[in-house]
């Protein structure tokens, strides 16, 4: 017999490999499952601890009411007063069971400092329902959920689920409000600041949050072997210290006051101790997935999350506060545009965010909003695009820095006037978009509701060019020294949609007798030429913080290599007005300084403010109680805060 | 045979290195330098403390010193032979160590786990997808070539080429818009390995509380079909011809006249004399396929979200993390050089007119 590889033989191999192939994944499914029974098991134990907490408190009772019964008979009158405290001897609240009716064991105060206002009013609606899943998608890969050592904003938004914060901010007047602190107060000095903790807190785990959780976490952040370079050095650089006075009483002292001291100490996710020293900063920085704390949500294993691995938070079954409606969020990363449409259009995703003409084609499918909600709306955190006229451009020959015609405010100043910034909005952002005043949100607090963006008004901007020095030769705009004004405008390459705005601008320009040569830049690239001046001027965007500083790209001491004032402008007048905000520990005051601030800046020009664009998203029509609010919507993803939407059909259920 | 064995593997030395320097080169060279996508890269632009993190990279990653120093710094990392490290990175002495990949500057996980986490993922992917691609090409092939000129020559011909030439991003979006699209035919799903309730099923298909449950299996296999016929379709063409080619040329040959002669069936003539004798060019071209199961699904990965080496390697790349993407360009070319001195070796066991003597 001749010893070959037959025919059958390649049928042998090819069941062979099919067994092999359908064992790995029986083994993958057999460990999925095992994971299951452990999780079940662990439900079922809390279910018997809860089942006999239950029944300890029955007993207790029955003997409550013995006694009475007892006193009846014999004839004894039993006021209420005497019985009460008997009836509710506290049984320590050490089963979910207990934590979950949290509302009666941890008392909040209802009211403007209740953080849980916008969710009760969306309970105690009709059709709210308690249960089903809220799926959203990030639109990329997510690397790491482990707080602190991860950089992406998504990373952020799991953590806003599943860590709390002391303070939380509403949606609508942007005001600080308790959340895992009771209350807080600022001493007297103004660079310290008290927070009192509630108490009965647990992590969801079910152990106790105390002060020392608090201490750990600012230890933790100023800890040089851990890769929060971030975090950190926005805490050094104002010296916090933290100490606990005691179990339930933290205390933070700055060197010096500080307008950010609120949010630096209590908008820091708190990490729980027991859990995170378990961990060398090694393994802190380098697992992706170490994520615990007290919020509604948890992940099923605070340890384990692999990226790759789906990304599900479940309920928190020890969370303090009011139970938030959705039983599971499922954060899908679908990357691809068409897949992530037809994901959402089958109903399998509750959230899609769209740019400006899908938007509009989906907002016009009948069949597509059958079943979906489109929303448009400005957040506060959505930033400004803008174009920066750089007033000292590095010369390469001599590496000095020499001055451009932008350095004369009267020249920014024309520039703005010549750009359509409101044709802009209606061409490339399709409308949802309006000129921007200056470098805050228009409707944060920070901006003066009195800044009214400048006119377009291509004829003020020619006189004011020729007050300048430049001369209109034939349409053509001429300098003193009789050469055409032209300047280089830097932009990101490879992104279509900086190149529209860069056409948009040259052709406004051209208009204007202004010649503008377009340079898309490679990424890195612009970020070098940036940091060493070596442009004339750029089209680049901000984004936004619900207090956004303005030291870091408008103060004159940031004008250095590494700051981010890249366009060399410097106002004294300004440095004051951003120093006396910054040091300004009452928040009311200090809006009214940061709008003195805003007032100077939309004088001087330093940057063209273009326009601040909406948030474009279409949500499923399961999805309700969506509402507009001052920071965008009642729920912003990235802001630690309660999810007060709910689903009025249970779709999904564990 | 030993010798040239052991020139190949000696070879491969140095090849590997000029690989290394000059991906290494090209991110040095690259505008901004190898540090530059930490700059850019530093999550969105919200004004903030970008310099201290930028400063603490550069520390953390050596990125401070110039390029070469860098290169042989990471040349010694993966040596098995060289300066041993402790766990702060002072240089100890020169010895036997476990060679290293190395971290990668945006995950900042080291390089070995994140491969590890991928490759399950595309070999998957390309187990299925090969096996597929050869079975199909190869009947096609066969029968094309037993009707030389005949109708399912000509169609089939025309058909392979016409995929051949159809990108497979098209058409892999093609397929979500309209075969996983509720508004079209929604007969596959759209996304991903697996269903959002499948971990609560059982292994095989079902019924669960009254209801059908397609089982974890099923819905694995389901969620496979549109990736694998989208990695599979544009290889039919190529195969297709060259089982084609290598089949018409072993029927002109003397043995098979001899065999027709004999009086054999058509059929046993085809499958036990032509068919084997025309598998040998197929064997060696499946060798040098191997480099391409490593990262050649980077569409199909990215378009179905399937989280695989593909999608790591154009990640890397992008963000210019330059650790991550020598150390999968290191294993790739490893792979290519050794799949390519295995064809070698292939063709002298399948053909034993072929010596390297």
């Amino acid at each position: 017999m001749e010893n070959r590889f037959g025919f059958k033989d390649l049928v042998l191999m090819t069941l062979l490999f099919g067994v092999i192939g359908v064992v790995i994944l029986a083994m993958f499914q057999f460990d999925r499952q095992n994971q299951r029974v452990v999780d079940i098991a662990t439900n079922l134990n809390t279910l018997s601890q809860q089942s006999i907490a239950l029944s300890q408190q029955a007993e207790k009772q029955t003997a409550v009411l013995n006694q009475i019964r007892d006193q009846l008979a014999k004839g004894i009158v039993a006021t209420p007063a005497a019985a009460a405290p008997t009836v509710s001897t506290p049984t320590t609240p050490t089963t979910p069971a207990a934590a979950a009716s949290a509302d009666t064991a941890i008392n909040i105060p209802t009211g403007p400092t209740d953080p849980f206002g916008p969710l009760r009013e969306a309970r105690s609606k009709p059709d709210f329902k308690q249960g089903d899943w809220y799926i959203a998608n990030f639109g990329t890969r997510i690397g790491k959920i482990t707080p602190l050592v991860s950089s992406d904003v998504y990373g952020s938004e799991v953590q806003a689920r599943i860590q709390e914060t002391l303070l939380t901010r509403d949606s609508d007047t942007l005001k600080w409000k308790p959340l895992l602190a009771e209350s807080y107060e600022i001493q007297p000095d103004g660079k310290s600041v008290i927070y009192k903790l509630r108490k009965g807190i647990k992590f969801s785990d079910g152990v106790d949050f105390t002060a020392k959780d608090v201490v750990f976490t600012f230890q933790q952040i100023l800890n040089p072997k851990i890769d929060a370079a971030r975090a950190r050095s926005s805490i050094e650089d104002v010296g916090t210290k933290v100490e606990a006075l005691d179990d339930y009483t933290v205390k933070f002292t700055l060197l010096k006051p500080y307008y950010e001291m609120i949010s630096l100490t209590g908008y820091t996710g708190i990490l729980p101790e027991h859990f995170y020293s378990k961990f060398t900063p090694g393994q802190f920085n380098e697992t992706p997935g170490l994520l615990m704390g007290t919020g509604p949500y948890r992940l099923a294993n605070p340890e384990t999350w692999k990226p790759g691995t789906r990304l599900e938070l479940l309920r928190n079954d020890y969370y303090w506060g009011v139970k938030p409606a959705f039983d599971k969020l499922i954060y899908l990363e679908i990357t691809d545009e068409t897949a992530a449409e037809t994901t959402f259009t089958n109903g399998e995703m509750d959230y899609l965010p769209a740019v400006a003409k899908q938007y509009n084609k989906l907002k016009d499918d009948k069949k597509v909003m059958a079943n979906s909600q489109a929303l448009n709306y400005y957040n506060m955190l959505g930033g400004y695009t803008y174009v920066a006229w750089n007033q000292k451009k590095k010369n390469n020959a001599s590496g000095t820095n020499v001055e451009t015609p932008f350095a004369d405010k009267r020249v920014r100043q024309a520039m703005t006037m010549l750009i359509d910034r409101e044709k802009l909005a209606a061409e490339i952002y399709k409308g949802y978009a309006r000129p921007a005043t200056g470098p805050f949100s228009r409707s944060g607090r920070q901006a003066d509701p009195k800044v009214e963006p400048w006119p377009y008004d291509p004829e003020r901007a020619k006189k004011l060019l020729a007050t300048a020095g430049f001369k209109d030769v034939n349409g053509t705009l001429m300098t003193a020294d009789g050469k055409p004004f032209k300047f280089e405008l830097m932009f990101p390459g490879g992104s279509s949609f900086s190149e529209q705005i860069a056409l948009f601008i040259k052709d406004q320009l051209a208009e204007g007798g202004v010649q503008v040569e377009l340079r898309p830049t490679d990424w890195p690239a612009l970020v070098e030429k940036l940091k060493n001046g070596e442009f004339e001027a750029t089209t680049l965007g901000w984004s936004a913080s619900v207090e956004s500083d303005l030291k870091q790209i408008f103060h004159s001491s940031e004008i250095k290599p590494g700051g981010d004032n890249r366009t060399s402008y410097a106002s004294p007048e300004l440095d004051k007005a951003i120093d006396a905000a910054r040091a300004c520990i009452d928040e009311d005051q200090r809006m009214k300084l940061w709008n003195a601030c805003h007032d100077i800046i939309a004088e001087d020009q330093p940057y063209t403010f273009l326009v601040e664009r909406q948030t474009l998203r279409l949500m499923s029509n399961r999805i309700q109680n969506i509402k507009k609010a001052r920071m965008g919507l009642n729920y912003t993803g990235l802001e630690v805060m309660p999810l007060p939407w709910y689903s009025n059909s249970l779709k999904y259920s564990n | 045979m030993l010798t040239y064995l052991f020139r190949r593997l000696l070879l491969l030395g140095p090849t590997l290195l000029g690989v290394s320097m000059i991906v290494f080169s090209v991110f040095a060279l690259a505008p901004g330098g190898i540090e530059g996508a930490l700059v850019a890269n530093d999550g969105n632009l919200t004004p903030g403390a970008k310099e201290a993190r930028e400063r603490y990279l550069k520390q953390r990653y050596g990125l401070d010193s110039p390029p070469p120093i860098q290169y042989l710094r990471w040349l010694n990392k993966i040596s098995p032979v060289g300066m041993k490290q402790d766990d702060i990175g002072k240089y100890t002495g020169f010895g036997f160590k476990s060679p290293d990949l190395g971290d990668s500057f945006m995950r900042n996980r080291p390089v070995r786990v994140l491969i590890a986490e991928s490759l399950p993922y595309t070999l998957m992917l390309q187990l299925i997808s090969v096996p597929v691609t050869y079975v199909i090409a190869m009947l096609a092939g066969l029968l094309a070539a037993r009707k030389r000129g005949g109708f399912f020559d000509v169609a089939s011909g025309t058909f392979f080429l016409g995929m051949y030439s159809f990108p497979v991003i098209a058409l892999s979006v093609l397929m979500i818009g309209f075969l996983a699209n509720a508004n079209y035919i929604k007969i596959f799903p759209a996304q991903g390995l697996s269903s959002l309730q499948a971990d609560v099923w059982p292994y095989l298909p079902g019924y669960a509380n009254g209801h059908f449950v397609p089982g974890y299996l099923l819905d694995v296999c389901w969620h496979l079909i549109v990736p694998v016929i989208c990695l599979s379709y544009g290889n039919f063409a190529f195969l297709c011809k060259l089982t084609r080619a290598s089949v018409l040329e072993n029927f002109r040959a003397d043995y098979v006249r001899t065999a027709r002669a004999k009086g054999l069936r058509e059929n046993v003539v085809l499958f036990r004399h032509v068919f084997r004798n025309s598998l040998i060019p197929l064997i060696t071209f499946l060798a040098s396929l191997l480099p391409s199961l490593i990262i050649g699904s980077v569409v199909v990965e990215n378009v179905f979200g399937i989280r695989g080496m593909g999608q790591l390697f154009v990640e890397a790349a992008q963000q210019r993390d330059f650790e991550l993407s020598l150390g999968i360009t290191i294993i790739t070319s490893t792979l290519t050089l050794l799949s390519y001195l295995l064809s070698d070796i292939l063709y002298m066991v399948a053909d034993p007119r072929v010596t390297f003597e």
